[in-house]
Protein backbone atom coordinates (compact mmCIF):
# COMPACT_ATOMS: atom_id res chain seq x y z
CA UNK A 1 0.00 0.00 0.00
CA UNK A 2 2.77 2.26 1.07
CA UNK A 3 4.98 1.55 -1.84
CA UNK A 4 1.85 1.82 -4.58
CA UNK A 5 1.81 5.91 -3.04
CA UNK A 6 5.15 6.18 -3.04
CA UNK A 7 5.54 4.87 -6.71
CA UNK A 8 1.93 7.22 -7.54
CA UNK A 9 3.94 9.89 -5.70
CA UNK A 10 7.41 10.00 -7.43
CA UNK A 11 5.31 9.22 -10.79
CA UNK A 12 3.55 12.74 -10.16
CA UNK A 13 6.73 14.18 -8.93
CA UNK A 14 9.08 13.14 -11.96
CA UNK A 15 6.12 14.48 -14.32
CA UNK A 16 5.66 17.74 -12.78
CA UNK A 17 9.75 17.72 -12.86
CA UNK A 18 9.90 16.95 -16.85
CA UNK A 19 6.27 17.59 -18.67
CA UNK A 20 6.04 21.05 -17.89
CA UNK A 21 3.02 23.19 -19.10
CA UNK A 22 5.01 24.14 -22.33
CA UNK A 23 5.43 21.03 -23.42
CA UNK A 24 1.77 19.70 -23.34
CA UNK A 25 0.90 22.27 -25.17
CA UNK A 26 3.54 21.34 -28.17
CA UNK A 27 2.16 17.99 -27.61
CA UNK A 28 -1.38 18.88 -28.04
CA UNK A 29 -0.67 20.83 -31.00
CA UNK A 30 1.43 17.94 -33.03
CA UNK A 31 -1.55 16.25 -32.15
CA UNK A 32 -3.40 18.54 -33.57
CA UNK A 33 -1.36 18.96 -36.87
CA UNK A 34 -1.16 15.27 -37.19
CA UNK A 35 -4.95 14.85 -37.29
CA UNK A 36 -5.11 17.83 -39.60
CA UNK A 37 -2.38 16.03 -41.74
CA UNK A 38 -4.82 12.71 -42.03
CA UNK A 39 -7.81 14.95 -43.30
CA UNK A 40 -5.80 16.66 -45.68
CA UNK A 41 -4.36 13.46 -46.95
CA UNK A 42 -7.66 11.88 -47.20
CA UNK A 43 -8.70 15.02 -49.27
CA UNK A 44 -6.55 13.94 -52.23
CA UNK A 45 -8.50 15.00 -55.41
CA UNK A 46 -9.34 11.81 -56.96
CA UNK A 47 -9.98 12.74 -60.80
CA UNK A 48 -9.58 16.13 -62.77
CA UNK A 49 -12.64 17.12 -61.78
CA UNK A 50 -12.34 17.00 -58.13
CA UNK A 51 -9.31 18.83 -58.79
CA UNK A 52 -10.91 21.48 -60.44
CA UNK A 53 -13.47 21.83 -57.92
CA UNK A 54 -10.76 22.62 -55.04
CA UNK A 55 -8.22 24.80 -56.89
CA UNK A 56 -11.58 26.81 -58.20
CA UNK A 57 -13.11 27.01 -54.96
CA UNK A 58 -16.55 25.61 -56.30
CA UNK A 59 -19.43 24.25 -53.93
CA UNK A 60 -20.37 21.62 -56.29
CA UNK A 61 -19.73 18.02 -56.05
CA UNK A 62 -17.47 16.86 -59.12
CA UNK A 63 -18.64 13.82 -60.63
CA UNK A 64 -15.55 11.35 -61.61
CA UNK A 65 -16.39 11.62 -65.43
CA UNK A 66 -18.39 14.07 -67.04
CA UNK A 67 -21.43 13.47 -68.60
CA UNK A 68 -22.96 14.52 -71.74
CA UNK A 69 -26.37 16.86 -71.36
CA UNK A 70 -29.52 14.65 -71.67
CA UNK A 71 -31.34 14.43 -74.66
CA UNK A 72 -35.16 14.35 -73.79
CA UNK A 73 -38.11 16.56 -74.87
CA UNK A 74 -40.99 17.73 -72.37
CA UNK A 75 -43.52 20.01 -72.05
CA UNK A 76 -42.66 24.19 -72.21
CA UNK A 77 -45.56 24.84 -69.19
CA UNK A 78 -44.93 28.56 -70.38
CA UNK A 79 -45.30 28.03 -74.50
CA UNK A 80 -47.28 24.92 -74.13
CA UNK A 81 -44.77 23.65 -76.93
CA UNK A 82 -42.34 20.80 -76.91
CA UNK A 83 -38.99 21.98 -75.22
CA UNK A 84 -35.79 20.19 -76.73
CA UNK A 85 -33.87 20.41 -73.78
CA UNK A 86 -30.54 19.70 -75.20
CA UNK A 87 -31.32 21.96 -78.14
CA UNK A 88 -32.56 25.24 -75.95
CA UNK A 89 -29.55 24.90 -73.93
CA UNK A 90 -27.17 24.65 -75.90
CA UNK A 91 -24.16 26.95 -75.02
CA UNK A 92 -25.46 28.00 -71.98
CA UNK A 93 -24.77 27.03 -68.52
CA UNK A 94 -27.84 25.56 -67.34
CA UNK A 95 -29.21 23.87 -64.06
CA UNK A 96 -31.38 20.88 -64.74
CA UNK A 97 -33.43 20.34 -61.28
CA UNK A 98 -36.24 17.63 -61.03
CA UNK A 99 -38.70 18.13 -58.17
CA UNK A 100 -42.24 18.84 -57.57
CA UNK A 101 -44.43 21.79 -56.64
CA UNK A 102 -45.89 20.40 -53.66
CA UNK A 103 -42.62 19.80 -51.95
CA UNK A 104 -42.64 21.74 -48.36
CA UNK A 105 -39.11 22.23 -47.93
CA UNK A 106 -36.08 21.22 -50.10
CA UNK A 107 -37.13 22.24 -53.69
CA UNK A 108 -38.69 25.82 -52.60
CA UNK A 109 -35.72 26.55 -50.30
CA UNK A 110 -33.32 25.42 -53.30
CA UNK A 111 -35.10 27.50 -55.84
CA UNK A 112 -35.63 30.52 -53.46
CA UNK A 113 -31.96 30.78 -52.98
CA UNK A 114 -31.02 29.93 -56.98
CA UNK A 115 -33.04 32.91 -57.61
CA UNK A 116 -31.58 35.41 -55.64
CA UNK A 117 -28.07 34.66 -56.15
CA UNK A 118 -28.66 34.86 -59.85
CA UNK A 119 -30.67 37.68 -59.59
CA UNK A 120 -27.51 39.46 -57.43
CA UNK A 121 -25.04 38.40 -60.52
CA UNK A 122 -24.09 40.07 -62.69
CA UNK A 123 -26.01 41.04 -66.40
CA UNK A 124 -23.93 38.87 -68.30
CA UNK A 125 -24.16 35.69 -66.03
CA UNK A 126 -28.11 36.24 -65.56
CA UNK A 127 -28.03 35.88 -69.04
CA UNK A 128 -25.86 33.19 -69.98
CA UNK A 129 -26.97 30.87 -67.19
CA UNK A 130 -30.92 28.28 -67.71
CA UNK A 131 -32.70 27.12 -64.76
CA UNK A 132 -34.96 24.16 -65.51
CA UNK A 133 -37.46 23.25 -63.48
CA UNK A 134 -38.75 19.69 -63.72
CA UNK A 135 -42.15 18.72 -61.95
CA UNK A 136 -41.96 15.04 -61.63
CA UNK A 137 -44.52 14.61 -59.82
CA UNK A 138 -47.08 13.67 -62.76
CA UNK A 139 -50.66 13.85 -60.93
CA UNK A 140 -50.37 17.36 -59.08
CA UNK A 141 -47.51 19.19 -61.25
CA UNK A 142 -49.99 20.56 -64.33
CA UNK A 143 -48.83 22.75 -66.45
CA UNK A 144 -50.39 26.20 -64.63
CA UNK A 145 -49.36 24.94 -61.24
CA UNK A 146 -45.47 24.70 -62.50
CA UNK A 147 -46.04 27.88 -64.13
CA UNK A 148 -47.32 29.60 -60.89
CA UNK A 149 -45.44 28.22 -58.95
CA UNK A 150 -41.98 28.97 -60.95
CA UNK A 151 -43.22 33.01 -61.26
CA UNK A 152 -43.51 32.40 -57.57
CA UNK A 153 -38.94 32.20 -57.19
CA UNK A 154 -38.26 33.79 -61.03
CA UNK A 155 -40.02 34.54 -64.37
CA UNK A 156 -37.26 33.23 -65.89
CA UNK A 157 -37.13 29.94 -65.01
CA UNK A 158 -38.62 27.13 -67.32
CA UNK A 159 -40.88 24.87 -66.32
CA UNK A 160 -41.42 21.68 -67.31
CA UNK A 161 -43.65 18.71 -67.21
CA UNK A 162 -44.87 15.70 -69.03
CA UNK A 163 -46.67 12.61 -68.58
CA UNK A 164 -45.26 9.73 -66.31
CA UNK A 165 -43.52 7.99 -69.02
CA UNK A 166 -41.76 10.84 -70.30
CA UNK A 167 -40.40 12.01 -66.96
CA UNK A 168 -38.95 8.49 -66.45
CA UNK A 169 -37.19 8.72 -69.42
CA UNK A 170 -35.63 12.49 -68.77
CA UNK A 171 -34.65 11.27 -65.13
CA UNK A 172 -32.62 8.07 -67.33
CA UNK A 173 -30.81 10.28 -69.50
CA UNK A 174 -30.14 12.72 -67.08
CA UNK A 175 -29.08 10.28 -64.78
CA UNK A 176 -31.05 10.76 -61.86
CA UNK A 177 -32.65 8.18 -59.56
CA UNK A 178 -36.16 8.28 -60.50
CA UNK A 179 -38.73 9.71 -58.62
CA UNK A 180 -41.17 7.47 -57.09
CA UNK A 181 -44.34 8.78 -54.61
CA UNK A 182 -44.87 7.93 -50.98
CA UNK A 183 -48.62 7.47 -50.71
CA UNK A 184 -48.01 6.28 -47.24
CA UNK A 185 -46.53 9.94 -45.79
CA UNK A 186 -48.60 11.53 -43.11
CA UNK A 187 -51.10 14.34 -44.31
CA UNK A 188 -50.92 13.40 -47.97
CA UNK A 189 -48.63 11.84 -50.76
CA UNK A 190 -44.82 13.00 -50.76
CA UNK A 191 -42.54 12.44 -53.87
CA UNK A 192 -39.29 11.25 -53.55
CA UNK A 193 -36.61 13.03 -55.81
CA UNK A 194 -33.03 13.69 -56.57
CA UNK A 195 -32.12 16.56 -53.82
CA UNK A 196 -29.38 18.29 -56.40
CA UNK A 197 -28.73 20.50 -59.09
CA UNK A 198 -27.27 19.43 -61.98
CA UNK A 199 -24.85 22.07 -64.10
CA UNK A 200 -24.25 21.86 -66.98
CA UNK A 201 -21.42 23.79 -68.27
CA UNK A 202 -20.88 26.14 -72.04
CA UNK A 203 -19.39 22.86 -73.29
CA UNK A 204 -22.71 20.90 -72.61
CA UNK A 205 -21.50 18.38 -70.24
CA UNK A 206 -22.25 18.39 -66.67
CA UNK A 207 -19.23 18.30 -64.26
CA UNK A 208 -20.92 19.25 -61.27
CA UNK A 209 -23.74 18.49 -59.26
CA UNK A 210 -24.94 21.11 -55.80
CA UNK A 211 -26.44 18.90 -53.45
CA UNK A 212 -29.10 21.19 -50.91
CA UNK A 213 -27.70 23.59 -48.91
CA UNK A 214 -25.45 25.65 -51.03
CA UNK A 215 -25.69 28.88 -49.77
CA UNK A 216 -26.35 31.94 -52.17
CA UNK A 217 -23.32 33.44 -52.13
CA UNK A 218 -21.90 30.03 -52.80
CA UNK A 219 -24.29 29.79 -56.26
CA UNK A 220 -23.43 33.37 -56.99
CA UNK A 221 -19.57 32.94 -56.86
CA UNK A 222 -19.84 29.29 -58.71
CA UNK A 223 -21.86 30.79 -61.76
CA UNK A 224 -20.13 33.86 -62.10
CA UNK A 225 -16.62 31.57 -62.79
CA UNK A 226 -18.44 29.27 -64.54
CA UNK A 227 -19.77 31.79 -66.93
CA UNK A 228 -17.14 33.94 -67.17
CA UNK A 229 -14.34 31.83 -67.37
CA UNK A 230 -16.19 28.24 -68.27
CA UNK A 231 -15.04 24.79 -67.31
CA UNK A 232 -10.97 24.33 -67.38
CA UNK A 233 -10.26 21.71 -69.62
CA UNK B 1 -49.68 17.81 -31.40
CA UNK B 2 -45.88 19.17 -31.42
CA UNK B 3 -44.08 19.51 -27.93
CA UNK B 4 -40.06 20.60 -27.61
CA UNK B 5 -38.98 21.70 -24.82
CA UNK B 6 -38.20 24.98 -26.14
CA UNK B 7 -38.27 26.66 -29.49
CA UNK B 8 -35.56 26.46 -32.17
CA UNK B 9 -34.47 26.16 -35.70
CA UNK B 10 -36.54 23.70 -36.99
CA UNK B 11 -36.06 22.36 -41.16
CA UNK B 12 -39.52 21.30 -41.65
CA UNK B 13 -42.31 24.24 -43.40
CA UNK B 14 -43.78 26.81 -41.26
CA UNK B 15 -46.93 26.18 -40.08
CA UNK B 16 -49.65 28.11 -38.13
CA UNK B 17 -50.54 24.78 -35.92
CA UNK B 18 -49.62 25.92 -32.60
CA UNK B 19 -46.73 24.18 -31.13
CA UNK B 20 -46.18 23.53 -27.30
CA UNK B 21 -43.10 24.25 -25.19
CA UNK B 22 -43.37 23.35 -21.90
CA UNK B 23 -39.56 24.64 -21.12
CA UNK B 24 -41.00 28.21 -21.93
CA UNK B 25 -44.33 27.21 -19.24
CA UNK B 26 -41.49 26.33 -16.54
CA UNK B 27 -39.66 28.99 -16.83
CA UNK B 28 -42.23 31.91 -16.89
CA UNK B 29 -44.50 29.92 -13.57
CA UNK B 30 -41.01 29.35 -11.98
CA UNK B 31 -40.35 32.97 -12.80
CA UNK B 32 -44.09 34.45 -11.08
CA UNK B 33 -43.87 32.08 -8.20
CA UNK B 34 -40.78 33.29 -7.00
CA UNK B 35 -41.92 37.01 -7.37
CA UNK B 36 -44.88 36.47 -5.52
CA UNK B 37 -43.05 34.81 -2.85
CA UNK B 38 -40.63 36.97 -2.35
CA UNK B 39 -42.93 39.53 -2.11
CA UNK B 40 -45.58 37.52 0.06
CA UNK B 41 -42.55 36.56 2.37
CA UNK B 42 -39.39 38.52 2.57
CA UNK B 43 -41.40 42.12 1.83
CA UNK B 44 -42.96 42.33 5.09
CA UNK B 45 -39.80 42.08 7.19
CA UNK B 46 -37.49 44.40 4.03
CA UNK B 47 -39.58 47.35 4.72
CA UNK B 48 -40.65 49.64 7.59
CA UNK B 49 -44.09 49.36 8.83
CA UNK B 50 -46.36 51.25 6.69
CA UNK B 51 -44.40 51.23 3.91
CA UNK B 52 -46.03 49.14 0.83
CA UNK B 53 -44.05 46.29 -0.17
CA UNK B 54 -44.57 46.89 -3.26
CA UNK B 55 -45.95 50.05 -5.15
CA UNK B 56 -48.55 49.69 -7.58
CA UNK B 57 -46.17 51.34 -10.21
CA UNK B 58 -44.00 48.41 -9.64
CA UNK B 59 -46.45 46.02 -9.77
CA UNK B 60 -47.41 47.28 -13.08
CA UNK B 61 -44.18 47.31 -14.37
CA UNK B 62 -43.81 43.94 -13.57
CA UNK B 63 -46.77 42.56 -14.82
CA UNK B 64 -45.83 43.99 -18.57
CA UNK B 65 -42.07 42.74 -18.57
CA UNK B 66 -43.15 39.45 -17.31
CA UNK B 67 -46.33 39.34 -20.17
CA UNK B 68 -44.69 40.52 -22.94
CA UNK B 69 -41.70 38.59 -22.15
CA UNK B 70 -43.76 35.15 -22.27
CA UNK B 71 -45.10 36.67 -25.61
CA UNK B 72 -41.84 37.01 -27.10
CA UNK B 73 -40.57 33.98 -26.03
CA UNK B 74 -43.24 31.11 -26.48
CA UNK B 75 -45.08 30.49 -30.11
CA UNK B 76 -45.79 31.65 -32.28
CA UNK B 77 -42.81 34.81 -31.93
CA UNK B 78 -40.62 32.76 -30.46
CA UNK B 79 -40.89 29.98 -33.00
CA UNK B 80 -40.68 32.13 -35.37
CA UNK B 81 -37.44 34.08 -34.20
CA UNK B 82 -35.84 30.93 -33.75
CA UNK B 83 -35.35 29.79 -36.90
CA UNK B 84 -37.68 31.07 -39.82
CA UNK B 85 -37.53 34.87 -39.86
CA UNK B 86 -35.04 36.95 -38.82
CA UNK B 87 -36.99 40.03 -38.32
CA UNK B 88 -39.27 38.31 -35.79
CA UNK B 89 -35.35 37.45 -33.94
CA UNK B 90 -34.56 41.03 -34.05
CA UNK B 91 -37.94 42.04 -32.44
CA UNK B 92 -37.40 39.52 -29.55
CA UNK B 93 -34.09 40.67 -28.97
CA UNK B 94 -34.90 44.38 -29.07
CA UNK B 95 -37.59 43.79 -26.98
CA UNK B 96 -35.79 41.32 -24.63
CA UNK B 97 -32.62 43.94 -24.16
CA UNK B 98 -34.32 47.09 -24.47
CA UNK B 99 -38.31 47.25 -23.35
CA UNK B 100 -38.62 43.29 -20.77
CA UNK B 101 -35.53 43.85 -18.77
CA UNK B 102 -35.81 47.85 -17.97
CA UNK B 103 -39.86 46.40 -17.25
CA UNK B 104 -38.88 43.41 -14.23
CA UNK B 105 -36.08 45.57 -13.41
CA UNK B 106 -38.62 48.61 -12.32
CA UNK B 107 -41.20 45.73 -11.35
CA UNK B 108 -38.46 44.27 -8.26
CA UNK B 109 -38.49 47.47 -5.00
CA UNK B 110 -34.87 48.67 -4.35
CA UNK B 111 -34.86 46.00 -1.19
CA UNK B 112 -36.04 42.98 -3.87
CA UNK B 113 -32.81 43.62 -5.94
CA UNK B 114 -30.44 43.86 -2.65
CA UNK B 115 -32.13 41.20 -1.41
CA UNK B 116 -31.60 38.76 -4.53
CA UNK B 117 -27.80 40.42 -5.41
CA UNK B 118 -27.11 38.94 -1.66
CA UNK B 119 -27.75 35.14 -2.69
CA UNK B 120 -23.93 34.05 -2.60
CA UNK B 121 -24.13 32.45 -5.84
CA UNK B 122 -25.33 35.56 -7.67
CA UNK B 123 -21.77 37.88 -6.09
CA UNK B 124 -20.46 37.63 -9.43
CA UNK B 125 -23.42 39.37 -10.89
CA UNK B 126 -23.57 41.88 -7.69
CA UNK B 127 -19.72 42.84 -9.29
CA UNK B 128 -20.90 43.40 -12.06
CA UNK B 129 -23.90 45.68 -11.27
CA UNK B 130 -21.74 48.09 -8.99
CA UNK B 131 -19.22 48.22 -12.11
CA UNK B 132 -21.62 49.98 -15.25
CA UNK B 133 -18.20 50.06 -17.55
CA UNK B 134 -18.41 46.03 -16.93
CA UNK B 135 -21.62 45.50 -17.29
CA UNK B 136 -22.05 47.64 -20.44
CA UNK B 137 -19.08 45.86 -22.02
CA UNK B 138 -20.93 42.63 -20.84
CA UNK B 139 -24.54 43.83 -22.80
CA UNK B 140 -22.56 44.42 -26.09
CA UNK B 141 -20.01 41.42 -25.76
CA UNK B 142 -23.44 39.06 -26.01
CA UNK B 143 -25.15 41.12 -28.35
CA UNK B 144 -21.67 41.01 -30.70
CA UNK B 145 -20.71 37.39 -29.61
CA UNK B 146 -24.29 36.10 -30.01
CA UNK B 147 -24.79 37.63 -33.19
CA UNK B 148 -21.72 35.91 -34.69
CA UNK B 149 -23.07 33.88 -37.84
CA UNK B 150 -21.57 30.54 -36.67
CA UNK B 151 -22.29 30.73 -33.05
CA UNK B 152 -25.92 31.88 -34.10
CA UNK B 153 -26.22 29.01 -36.43
CA UNK B 154 -24.75 26.74 -34.35
CA UNK B 155 -26.86 27.65 -31.23
CA UNK B 156 -30.53 28.23 -32.85
CA UNK B 157 -31.12 24.69 -33.64
CA UNK B 158 -30.33 22.92 -30.06
CA UNK B 159 -33.47 23.49 -28.01
CA UNK B 160 -30.96 24.01 -25.02
CA UNK B 161 -28.74 26.45 -27.31
CA UNK B 162 -31.82 28.37 -27.87
CA UNK B 163 -32.48 28.90 -24.79
CA UNK B 164 -29.17 29.38 -23.86
CA UNK B 165 -29.44 31.99 -25.60
CA UNK B 166 -32.56 33.34 -24.70
CA UNK B 167 -31.55 33.17 -21.00
CA UNK B 168 -27.93 35.14 -21.98
CA UNK B 169 -29.73 38.27 -23.75
CA UNK B 170 -32.03 38.50 -20.55
CA UNK B 171 -29.87 38.30 -17.93
CA UNK B 172 -27.24 40.62 -19.73
CA UNK B 173 -29.90 42.96 -20.44
CA UNK B 174 -30.96 42.58 -16.42
CA UNK B 175 -27.22 43.37 -15.36
CA UNK B 176 -26.74 45.99 -17.25
CA UNK B 177 -30.07 47.88 -16.64
CA UNK B 178 -29.59 47.41 -13.09
CA UNK B 179 -26.23 48.72 -13.16
CA UNK B 180 -27.31 51.63 -15.19
CA UNK B 181 -30.37 52.25 -12.70
CA UNK B 182 -28.64 51.94 -9.54
CA UNK B 183 -25.21 53.71 -10.37
CA UNK B 184 -25.94 56.40 -7.68
CA UNK B 185 -25.62 54.21 -4.89
CA UNK B 186 -22.06 53.40 -6.13
CA UNK B 187 -20.89 57.05 -7.13
CA UNK B 188 -21.68 60.61 -6.77
CA UNK B 189 -25.15 61.21 -8.88
CA UNK B 190 -23.83 63.89 -10.78
CA UNK B 191 -21.35 61.26 -12.09
CA UNK B 192 -23.98 58.68 -11.96
CA UNK B 193 -26.14 60.51 -13.97
CA UNK B 194 -23.33 61.53 -16.74
CA UNK B 195 -22.23 57.82 -16.98
CA UNK B 196 -25.88 56.76 -17.73
CA UNK B 197 -26.55 59.19 -20.06
CA UNK B 198 -23.05 58.14 -22.07
CA UNK B 199 -23.74 54.46 -21.81
CA UNK B 200 -27.27 54.68 -23.55
CA UNK B 201 -25.68 56.95 -26.53
CA UNK B 202 -23.27 54.20 -26.43
CA UNK B 203 -26.03 51.06 -26.69
CA UNK B 204 -27.75 53.55 -28.96
CA UNK B 205 -24.24 53.52 -31.75
CA UNK B 206 -22.70 50.12 -31.57
CA UNK B 207 -25.89 48.34 -32.96
CA UNK B 208 -26.11 50.24 -36.43
CA UNK B 209 -22.79 48.33 -37.01
CA UNK B 210 -24.24 44.84 -37.22
CA UNK B 211 -27.38 46.90 -38.56
CA UNK B 212 -25.45 47.81 -41.39
CA UNK B 213 -24.10 44.74 -42.10
CA UNK B 214 -27.60 42.96 -42.34
CA UNK B 215 -28.79 45.80 -44.32
CA UNK B 216 -26.12 46.17 -46.78
CA UNK B 217 -24.80 42.65 -47.53
CA UNK B 218 -25.85 41.09 -50.58
CA UNK B 219 -26.59 37.30 -49.53
CA UNK B 220 -28.41 36.23 -46.24
CA UNK B 221 -25.67 36.54 -43.46
CA UNK B 222 -27.08 33.50 -41.18
CA UNK B 223 -27.87 30.15 -42.72
CA UNK B 224 -30.86 29.05 -40.42
CA UNK B 225 -32.67 31.75 -41.71
CA UNK B 226 -31.38 31.52 -45.84
CA UNK B 227 -32.45 27.68 -45.56
CA UNK B 228 -35.33 28.43 -43.56
CA UNK B 229 -39.14 27.82 -46.00
CA UNK B 230 -40.53 30.74 -46.08
CA UNK B 231 -43.05 31.57 -43.06
CA UNK B 232 -44.58 34.84 -45.18
CA UNK B 233 -45.26 34.38 -49.05
CA UNK B 234 -42.91 36.46 -51.20
CA UNK B 235 -40.64 37.50 -48.29
CA UNK B 236 -37.79 36.25 -49.43
CA UNK B 237 -34.65 36.02 -46.91
CA UNK B 238 -32.54 39.23 -48.12
CA UNK B 239 -35.72 40.69 -47.58
CA UNK B 240 -36.14 39.22 -44.46
CA UNK B 241 -32.72 40.53 -43.34
CA UNK B 242 -33.09 44.08 -44.43
CA UNK B 243 -35.74 44.67 -42.63
CA UNK B 244 -33.98 43.37 -39.42
CA UNK B 245 -31.35 45.36 -40.44
CA UNK B 246 -33.62 48.49 -40.40
CA UNK B 247 -35.55 47.16 -37.88
CA UNK B 248 -32.55 47.23 -35.67
CA UNK B 249 -32.06 50.79 -36.16
CA UNK B 250 -35.43 52.37 -36.59
CA UNK B 251 -36.87 50.77 -33.64
CA UNK B 252 -34.03 50.80 -31.69
CA UNK B 253 -33.54 54.34 -32.13
CA UNK B 254 -37.11 55.71 -30.50
CA UNK B 255 -36.98 53.13 -27.66
CA UNK B 256 -33.59 54.30 -26.66
CA UNK B 257 -34.38 58.46 -27.55
CA UNK B 258 -36.87 57.90 -24.82
CA UNK B 259 -34.91 56.03 -22.34
CA UNK B 260 -32.09 58.85 -23.35
CA UNK B 261 -34.05 61.58 -22.70
CA UNK B 262 -35.34 60.29 -19.34
CA UNK B 263 -32.12 59.83 -18.00
CA UNK B 264 -31.03 63.20 -19.32
CA UNK B 265 -33.88 65.14 -17.50
CA UNK B 266 -33.75 63.49 -14.73
CA UNK B 267 -29.82 64.36 -14.56
CA UNK B 268 -30.61 67.93 -15.63
CA UNK B 269 -33.02 67.71 -12.46
CA UNK B 270 -30.85 66.38 -9.84
CA UNK B 271 -28.26 68.98 -10.87
CA UNK B 272 -30.27 72.11 -10.67
CA UNK B 273 -31.63 70.69 -7.34
CA UNK B 274 -28.03 70.33 -5.79
CA UNK B 275 -27.42 73.48 -6.88
CA UNK B 276 -30.29 75.10 -5.62
CA UNK B 277 -29.54 73.40 -2.22
CA UNK B 278 -25.75 74.63 -2.60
Amino acid sequence: MIGERLTVHLFLQAFKKHVSFHSLFVCAFVFVAACQNVDSETAVPQSRSEQIVIELGLSGTAFPAAFEKPDFVLNNVATGQPYDFRDETRGFVTLLYFGYTHCPDVCPVQLANLAAAIDQSPGEVRRSVRVVFVGVDALRDTPDRVLNWLEFFSKDFIGLTGTEEQLLAAQEAANVPPAFVDAEFEGGYSVGHAGWILLYTQDDLTHLRYPTGVRQAAWAHDLELLVIEGWPE
Amino acid sequence: MNVSWWCSAQTGPWSWEPQYYPGIWVAMVALLVGYIYVVRFFGPTKVKPGEPICSRAQVASFSAGYLMLWLVTDWPIGALAAGYLLTAHMLQYILYSLVIAPLLIHGCPPWMRELILDAKLLQWVRWLVERPLQAFILFNGVLALTHIPFIADTLKPLQFGSMLMDIVWLGAALIFWTAIEGAEKYTAPSVANARRVLYIIGITILPTIPGAFLVFSNFPIYTTFEFATRAIEDFSAKDDQVLAGLLMWVAMMPILLVRLAVAFFSWSAAESKRSGQV
